[in-house]
């Protein structure tokens, strides 16, 4: 059993995101937190994005250009993982390359998204469509760090097609959710 | 302290992609066709 550390990890977390989602614990979760929103208003970042709309803009530029950044590296990385792209390139290579981006441009998307949320936190505090981006981005971070970089890290070439497959499958959704909802809370509220 | 396998932790990180990938494919399924569910009604009772 201790040979299946991640497997059992990642199990557990299937499994508490379940409970968190069916139970009330998600209904206390999101009241606790209020008073952090309320608070992200007053901060300086909160402050700015609400006095200047020009910040807000600039800042909002940066991350949807961070977001473009890395919707780029998702689909150079997993469509060369689904073989639709890049096929004379080592897999290794593209993997890599694009990773580094992802970091990068991750990095950006969210210094650039809590300043954006500062400015208008109880307004996002109140949609729903809010709390499901933050699942996603949550799962996406999860799933890259956690699940996706160590399958790909080693010898990816020995890793199972089907599985790479099925990984670039699971990838694409997750930062398409991550990037449908992104843009919901823009027409919401 | 068993000393831990190179193999058994790739069939470990193999299996975990698989559970994860899996789990994400059925969650992204079922919240997308409840939200294109709900937009169908709202049309539906808007246009009839």
């Amino acid at each position: 059993m201790g040979t299946y550390t991640r497997t059992i990890s990642v199990g557990t977390v299937i499994v508490f995101g379940l409970i968190f989602a069916l139970t009330d614990a998600r209904h206390t979760t999101w009241q606790a937190l209020l008073p952090l929103f309320e608070w992200m208003e007053t901060t300086p970042p909160g402050v700015i994005s609400q006095t200047y709309g020009a910040a807000f803009a600039l800042v909002e530029a940066a991350h949807l250009i961070a977001m473009a950044v890395l919707g780029g590296a998702v689909l150079v990385a997993d469509g060369r993982l689904l073989g639709l792209i890049l096929r004379d390139v080592p897999l290794s290579r593209v993997l890599d390359q694009s990773h580094r981006l992802f970091v990068w441009s991750l990095a950006a998307m969210i210094l650039t998204g809590v300043f954006m949320a500062c400015g208008v936190a109880l307004k996002v505090y109140y949609l729903n469509v809010f709390w499901y981006k933050m699942l996603a981005l949550g799962t996406g971070v999860f799933f890259v760090f956690f699940v996706r970089r160590p399958l790909l890290r080693g010898d990816v070439e020995k890793v199972n097609p089907q599985l790479l497959r099925l990984v670039g499958i699971a990838s694409l959704m997750i930062w398409f959710s991550v990037a449908a909802t992104g843009r919901w809370i823009g027409f919401s509220g | 302290m068993a000393e831990k396998n190179p193999a058994d932790g790739n069939k470990d990180t193999a299996l975990a992609a698989l559970l994860a990938a899996t789990a994400v494919i059925v969650g992204f399924i079922i919240y997308w066709s409840d939200e294109i569910q709900a937009v169908r009604e709202m049309l539906e009772l808007a246009y009839g």
